[in-house]
């Protein structure tokens, strides 16, 4: 980080090619999609070349005051932005190509992927950071800006409201 | 060996779910101690069936190709967009202004400009005339008074001359 404040473009290839991959993962699973998700991540990497300096290495490590950068942007954009209507017709698939169990496996996925994006934004961050990208809790906090106290109790609301949401489309498939 | 209590493991299950690389770290052995008994798998249970929902969700497609080399290219593009920033600033401040903006029409620059000029000459001008209105009675006045001992001198000669002329009649 220090040489990418220097301008060394070698450092900022090196961190691109180490971490885009994390940060665009978290994105993803935030943003619900990747091509938005490769634009907050774009918009982030603007952000370190246009103010690295801003970043105090004392204070913690790269790719935690990162995974803030990138999740702030998703969060203030999934705030901004209002749902766009899907066209007509977007989940009428070609249903006879498919099995019913492949039917019963999409259906699920579609559930599990409903439930984690209905949660409340904060709670769905800590559960990726903690659960998908596999964050220390410390690390998770501190991107988090929040304590571990608080990361616990946004992890355990986050579960226990997927369980109720999938107990209640269980319930409605059978 | 530290040992955990029950209400302490529920909550940390609760939260991180039932895998143990998920747990915090510094509680991670005695929270494996505590699973392996058969409480503690009572408790395992109802977490693993919401990790295994969690697994089904597939993990993003990692960054491709050209992705990444547009990441790599920003440098250059940052560069190039921070000095077309500077020379559009003033470009920006005319819109956000809209006085500026009229005064920057290419069109009432040169309208500015002469009338800027004309008043600049006008300004001189009347500051000129100011200077010799100032100036004026004071020159007179000296004027005058460089006019009245000479007035006065060829007064004082004439005189002079006709008792002269007198004397000699």
């Amino acid at each position: 980080m220090a040489a990418l404040v220097d301008g060394d473009q070698t450092a900022y290839a090196a961190l691109v090619t180490r971490h885009a991959d994390r940060f665009l993962s978290v994105a993803t699973r935030l943003m619900g999609n990747q091509v938005n998700a490769e634009d907050m991540v774009q918009e982030a990497f603007i952000k370190l070349l246009t103010s690295a300096d801003k970043f105090n290495a004392e204070a913690g490590r790269f790719t935690t005051w990162f995974y803030r950068v990138v999740s702030n942007r998703c969060l203030d954009e999934l705030r901004r932005k209002r749902p766009a209507a899907l066209p007509e017709g977007y989940d009428k698939e070609d249903e006879k190509a498919q099995t019913d169990a492949s039917l019963l496996e999409r259906d699920k996925k579609n559930a599990i992927k409903g439930a984690l994006d209905r949660l409340p934004e904060r709670q769905k961050l800590a559960i990726t950071l903690c659960y998908y990208q596999e964050l220390s809790n410390k690390e998770a906090a501190e991107v988090m800006d929040i304590n571990i106290k608080a990361l616990e109790s946004l992890l355990t609301r986050g579960r226990q409201s997927m369980k109720s949401q999938l107990a209640t489309q269980k319930s409605e498939l059978l | 060996m530290r040992t955990i209590e029950r209400k302490i493991f529920k909550e940390i299950v609760e939260a991180y779910g039932a895998k143990a690389a998920h747990w915090p770290a510094d509680m991670r052995d005695s929270c494996e101690d505590f699973a392996a008994s058969q409480e503690g798998s009572e408790i395992l249970r109802g977490a693993l069936a919401l990790d295994a929902s969690l697994d089904i969700v597939p993990a993003p497609t990692p960054a491709s190709q050209v992705f990444l080399a547009k990441l790599q290219a920003l440098p250059k593009q940052v560069k190039a967009a921070s000095s077309v920033t500077r020379a559009s600033l003033l470009e920006k401040l005319r819109w956000r202004i809209p006085e500026l903006n009229n005064w920057l029409r290419p069109g009432a620059l040169s309208a500015q400009g002469t009338a800027l000029a004309t008043a600049l000459v006008l300004g001189v001008w009347v500051g000129g005339q100011e200077a010799v209105a100032e100036q004026t009675p004071f020159d007179e006045e000296l004027a005058l008074l460089e006019l009245t001992p000479q007035a006065d001198s060829n007064l004082d000669d004439l005189l002079l001359d006709e008792a002269l002329e007198e004397k000699q009649q």
